[in-house]
């Protein structure tokens, strides 16, 4: 019965070991993906747009959620960033004209409850799989990774 | 009777160009066309109109219509103070699901993503107060002076109307904002209620007589009936 329970134990603590314990609190199989922010709130979203610049890639468009949601007297602090870049853009589309469903890639930034900022996303290459197309596979991974790159900054 | 005549139309134009202004924001959020589009094609157009009826008819010795759309800008102005202190009041109490005023900044100048700032908030409530300014005009011009209920009653139906319009449903609470609580409604009745005194205040207070377009119209078929 000891070894039994010895087991499970060992069992438990390595399940939490391959969640991981970092800056990443989700990764689920849903394709979310949240990132702490090693930053305060405004200095973040000041950080991402400059890692998006440098990384070849632009911000289309925003949504200051927190101001828009002021109007309603609710009082936080997120934005919805909205990045990609014409190239991407120009491949996806060329592929599947239904890709604007997922692209530009929505990047959410948020302060939460705890004080704490993060970043979040859902995976492009999850949004893309839908399309069944060897090309948007290919690019949607490729996404995956320059947002894991950017995110991954942030976090230090 | 030229004279008179003279005087209905442009009471005519008056009407007209003060009803556009509050219904360019219904019209925006029953999807037709952006705020932003509309005020600088037909909000901006209906002010300057506005003013120059007021303008020809101070220089046309109108005195009495001159006298109807001043103190109707003036005592709308007036009304739509009245109208915000209990709306604010009833948006802190949680009868309200958010700031129109602001929302209509950030519409109008089309940064409703961004959120609102300074200037939106200006024009914002600009939009706002020129709107109770023109439903000043239309009452003033319409019902000319009357007792103070009469002023309420028409507050009270633009109030209905604002109820059942997209200006209420566009924000998620259905109609009479029932979806969202009864504080929705009893605000909004309240709020206009309050307008409707104000006003109705003001122009009697102000004003010996302000005749109402009905009386205009029938002093130009009683002129004729005489010639």
């Amino acid at each position: 019965m000891e070894h039994i329970q010895r087991s499970f134990t060992i069992l438990i603590i390595l399940m939490l070991g391959t969640l991981g314990i970092g800056n990443t609190v989700h990764a689920q199989n849903s394709g979310l993906v949240t990132v702490r922010s090693g930053q305060e709130y405004d200095q973040t979203v000041e950080s991402l747009r400059q890692m998006v610049s440098k990384n070849d890639m632009m911000v289309m468009s925003e949504i200051n959620q927190g101001k828009i949601l002021s109007m309603t007297g609710l009082h936080l602090k997120a934005t919805s960033l909205f990045i990609g870049n014409p190239t991407i853009g120009n491949k996806l589309f060329s592929a599947d004209r239904g890709v604007g469903v997922a692209v530009p890639v929505r990047v959410n930034i948020y302060e939460a409850k705890d004080g704490h900022t993060y970043v979040s996303y859902v995976k492009p290459s999850q949004q893309l799989a839908p399309f069944s197309n060897e090309q948007i596979t290919k690019i949607g991974q490729q996404l995956d990774q320059n947002l894991n790159n950017l995110t991954a900054m942030l976090a230090k | 009777m030229k004279n008179s005549i003279e005087k209905l139309v442009l009471a005519g134009v008056a009407l007209l160009a003060a009803g556009i202004s509050p219904n360019l924001y219904v019209a925006a959020q029953a999807g037709y066309a952006k705020l932003s589009v509309l005020a600088i094609n037909l909000l901006l157009p209906s002010i300057v109109v506005l003013l120059g009826v007021l303008l020809i008819a101070t220089i046309r010795e109108h005195h009495s219509l001159a006298s109807q759309i001043w103190r109707g800008i003036v005592g709308g102005f007036l009304g739509t103070i009245g109208l915000e202190i209990v709306r604010h009041t009833g948006f802190v109490l949680g009868g309200m699901p958010g700031e129109m005023p602001k929302l209509m900044g950030v519409l109008l100048l089309d940064r409703f993503a961004l959120g609102p700032n300074w200037l939106s908030n200006l024009a914002g409530w600009g939009y706002h107060f020129w709107n109770g300014a023109a439903f000043g005009v239309v009452l003033s011009v319409l019902i000319g002076k009357s007792k103070l209920w009469v002023y309420v009653v028409f507050a009270l139906l633009i109030g209905v109307g604002f109820m059942v319009s997209p200006a209420t449903t566009a924000l998620g609470v259905g109609v009479f904002g029932l979806q969202f609580n009864g504080g929705f409604a009893a605000t909004v009745l309240l709020a206009h209620v309050a307008f409707g005194l104000i006003l109705g205040w003001y122009l009697n207070r102000t004003s010996q007589s302000l005749p109402s377009i009905i009386q205009r119209i029938r002093n130009i078929t009683q002129l004729g009936a005489h010639s």
